[in-house]
């Protein structure tokens, strides 16, 4: 791997996989291929537990977009973001970012369903967040001043400011999210993968995750969110990907959105409601033998 | 010759042979311990077979027989204990090969343990007096003598013989231990082996490592410190250990006190080419390592 | 007898001062490493592994024709180091579930030992020692040994402590902060182990889980931070083993089983006691 020197100015993300030495004393290398796109999924096919979980995925963001991914239970949605974080190996094709795989860089955050983590570690919301950084600080390197008040800066910005010291255990759902969104800003993450970040939440809760969400891509952060419900998809995001395995639409919601590919996607579990502007509001609801009897 | 009388001088000659070889054949006993194995060696002769059950070097007081062993019981007429309680662990197992086990040390006059120990029952180590090993031998000579009544005088002759050379070691240790003088006759040693010995020949039993008979007890951390005080009180120069015994414990006392610790037989003859080969070498080496380390001449 | 000389008479004698020593340099290692069995559930693979240790401790006897005590540490601490590998590794692949697994390592581990010690027909007391601890036959030799690699042991954890945690914590997030998940988790089964090995003579076998693991969960009751959890944990250890040489020391007691039991003791009372997750505490507010 070359070593080219960090332009000033540029985002500090090092890449590059070397022998097992350097990355455990990482160097950092300029990763940002200039020009290239935030992400770039190029045919992507994933197997999954010995199945096959995802099959020709093929788009482009830019930096500062927002893409939101929908589709059935089962449809892959995690299994897309796992690729795209760099933390489930593509059986073909490409994921990019930035220009290199995602495996080489460490600006990625990716926030899984919240269940995966065990809450009664003793630890404090700042102790969770203060982790996002230590892949920046090095093994035997102490948090310093510079992280702390970085830390205490995304706190604020998620409003979690007054919960610093509170131990995780305590958390509601809602703060459980925001802490994890501080900690991929901790992490200067630049693409960040939330996986069903409103799953659970009450409305106001939800409301809250959304609109912190809406302030990251001027930041210069590019999200992919993963998510149920379609009409938040529909509303809140400029870019959606419609998934059952293989790639049903990308683009605006307006186009993907359309009656043959949401039915290919949720098939008999769907039920379509004819709105006033003409569009169909739709819910993925379990089906019911007297409900479904084909009613477009 | 007719057809018949053939026959009846091979049937004969048949009879005759198994009667000679069973005449001959020699007689198979078992004994628990290697002392005890060799004093019934001393006494049985040539015409006899003893397997000794504990292996050179083994434990009597944490001994597990593998299979093999107890198969290597599986054709002999009688087994030879100690007794006394040395092998309790042993009986079950010694009862179910079905032969008559002879206690040895029956009709001795046995002594109890040190006040302070924490055992109960009799002190089992009986062979560190001679004159206890004297009932040995009788009782393994009427045991003898029933199995094979054939051969009862040779065996009583031997048992005398055996007798003799008892009564001689005796007066040996008497005149040996006399060199050591009467103030510096104190015994530390790491389990209990020694009461014996001590009450016979004038020594004083300061204290053990190990309070009590078996070398799987653990002494508790004041008994420990009483025997540091009490062997720094005394001057004892030496700690006794048993050869087939882990050291470590009577190391760290020795470290402590600046005693030394000294190795001795104890419950297991060393094999023929130590020292302690015999029943007889094992006291004569013992007492001579002990009078010398007490500093009682050369 | 007076109070101050009842504290000061049982550590006039060398051996239970050097008792002492080794007994506080296990209340800090143990804990501290305990910290990460606790917190990730990991106490039956600290008990598989003191069993483990076994046939290391055997070879070592055998090889050193039962001279060697040195001989003997060291086979156990090699074995230990293999054994919570392979552990580990048996514990992640195939279809058993990893208690299985590990349930079936100790067992076999532990027979192996038995089946090699049965061939050496001495020394039998050993084995007692093995399982239930020796910390009045501490030797200066092991106490060097006891704290050049305790000290390495605390040192590692201290240096790596926020990767542990990370670890330890989040895998997720320490695989999209491409940490050597694997490598430190390795790191940390042999930072166990050594820990076990080195704290074997001082309660044995039967008792070394609960060493790892009750001042770890002690003060995990008590407090609300990872870094004082190790601190208080350290502190019930090393208390622990103070008070339980006394006992043992008074009492007439194994000195193992006492301080064992003082740590018990302590763990039970901060269960009842401990503010907001104690006992008592959850009854009143009920």
């Amino acid at each position: 791997m070359s070593a080219s020197k960090r332009a000033a100015g540029d985002t500090a993300c090092p890449s590059g996989r070397g022998p097992i030495w350097t990355r455990v004393r990482r160097k950092p290398l300029e990763a940002h291929v200039a020009g290239t796109p935030a992400l770039e999924v190029d045919g992507l096919t994933v197997h999954y537990g010995g199945r096959l979980a995802l099959e020709g995925i093929h788009f482009e963001l830019e930096e500062g977009a927002e893409l939101g991914v929908v589709g059935p239970n089962g449809a892959g949605k995690s299994t897309l973001l796992k690729a795209i974080a760099g933390i489930a190996a593509p059986s073909a094709g490409e994921v990019r970012v930035y220009g290199h795989v995602p495996s080489g860089h460490i600006c990625i955050a990716y926030l899984p369903q919240r269940s995966e983590v065990d809450w009664r570690f003793p630890l404090s919301v700042e102790d969770v967040v203060m982790m996002g950084r230590s892949a920046r600080l090095g093994p035997l390197r102490r948090p310093g001043p510079r992280d702390r008040s970085l830390v205490r800066g995304t706190l604020d910005l998620v409003e979690l400011a007054p919960l610093a010291r509170r131990s995780i255990g305590e958390l509601s759902g809602g703060e459980q999210q925001r802490m994890f969104i501080a900690r991929a800003l901790a992490q200067e993450a630049d693409l960040v993968l939330l996986d069903e970040p409103l799953a659970g939440l009450d409305l106001r809760s939800q409301e809250g995750i959304l609109t912190l969400l809406s302030a990251l891509p001027q930041r210069g952060i590019t999200l992919l969110v993963a998510l149920h419900d379609l009409g938040i998809a529909a509303d809140r995001f400029g870019k959606v990907l419609l998934l059952k395995k293989s790639q049903l639409g990308f683009g605006p919601p307006a186009e993907v959105f359309r009656a043959e590919a949401l039915k290919e996607a949720y098939g008999a579990s769907l039920r379509m409601v004819r709105a006033e502007e003409g569009l169909f509001v739709v819910s993925d609801a379990p089906c019911d033998k007297e409900t479904c009897d084909g009613t477009p | 010759m007719p057809r018949t009388a053939r026959i009846a001088v091979a049937v004969g000659l048949v009879l005759a042979a198994v009667v000679a070889g069973g005449a001959a054949a020699p007689l198979r006993v078992a004994a628990t311990t290697s002392i005890v194995g060799d004093v019934v060696r001393a006494i049985g002769g040539d015409g006899v077979i003893v397997t000794v059950l504990l292996p050179a070097g083994a434990d009597p007081h944490a001994f597990e027989p593998t299979p093999k062993e107890m198969a290597s019981l599986g054709d002999v007429q009688t087994i030879f204990a100690n007794g006394a309680g040395l092998e309790t662990f042993l009986d079950s197992l010694l009862a179910s090969v079905g032969v008559p086990i002879v206690s040895v040390s029956d009709g001795i006059a046995f002594r109890g343990f040190a006040q302070g120990s924490e055992e109960q029952g009799v002190d089992p180590h009986v062979w560190f007096d001679p004159m206890n090993v004297i009932v040995w031998t009788e009782s393994i000579a009427r045991q003898f003598a029933t199995l094979d009544p054939a051969n009862a005088e040779g065996y009583a002759t031997r048992a005398l013989a055996y007798e003799q050379e008892l009564k001689d070691l005796d007066v040996w240790i008497v005149e040996a231990v006399a060199a050591i003088p009467r103030e510096r006759r104190k015994l530390v040693s790491d389990h209990e082996a020694f009461g014996y010995f001590v009450d016979r020949y004038g020594f004083d039993d300061v204290g053990t490592v190990i309070p009590g008979l078996s070398t799987l007890a653990e002494p508790s951390a004041q008994g420990l410190a009483a025997l540091e005080d009490a062997i720094r009180e005394h001057g004892v120069p030496a700690i006794f250990v048993g050869v087939s015994v882990n050291p470590a414990l009577a190391e760290q006392v020795a470290q402590d006190t600046g005693a030394r610790i000294v190795f001795l037989y104890t419950g297991a003859l060393s094999g023929t080419a130590g020292p302690a080969g015999t029943y007889l070498d094992l006291m004569r080496y013992d007492v001579r390592t002990i009078v010398q380390a007490l500093g009682g001449g050369p | 007898m007076g109070l101050p000389e009842l504290l000061v008479a049982p550590f006039r004698y060398p051996f239970m001062a050097r008792g002492l020593l080794a007994a506080t340099m296990v209340g800090v290692v143990c804990p501290v490493v305990g910290t990460y069995v606790v917190l990730r559930g990991m106490a039956f693979f600290g008990d598989a592994l003191a069993h483990a240790v076994l046939p290391g401790v055997a070879v070592g006897f055998l090889t050193s024709h039962g001279g060697g005590r040195r001989s003997v540490f060291w086979w156990a601490l090699g074995t230990a180091i293999l054994a919570s590998l392979g552990i580990g590794a048996v514990a992640r692949r195939g279809r058993l579930r990893e208690d299985t697994a590990i349930g079936i390592v100790l067992a076999g581990m532990f027979a192996l030992g038995i089946a090699l010690i049965s061939t050496v027909r001495g020394y039998a007391v050993d084995l007692v020692h093995f399982l239930f601890g020796n910390v009045l036959g501490v030797s200066g030799g092991d106490l060097l040994l006891t704290a050049l690699l305790g000290g390495l042991v605390l040192a590692l954890v201290l240096a790596l402590y926020k990767e542990f945690l990370v670890v330890s914590f989040d895998a997720i997030l320490a695989a999209t902060l491409r940490l050597p998940v694997r490598l430190y988790n390795g790191l940390l089964l042999i930072l166990i182990a050594v820990a076990v090995v080195v704290s074997l003579q001082t309660v044995g076998v039967a008792l070394m889980l609960a060493l790892l693991v009750t001042p770890a969960s002690t003060a995990y009751l008590l407090v609300r931070r990872v870094p004082a959890m190790m601190v208080l944990g350290a502190g019930f250890g090393v208390l622990s083993g103070l008070v339980g040489l006394y006992v043992s020391y008074y009492a007439g007691i194994a000195s193992g089983a006492a301080i064992v039991l003082v740590a018990t003791g302590f763990f039970v009372i901060a269960l009842f006691a401990a503010p907001r997750r104690g006992l008592l505490w959850r009854r009143r507010s009920n």
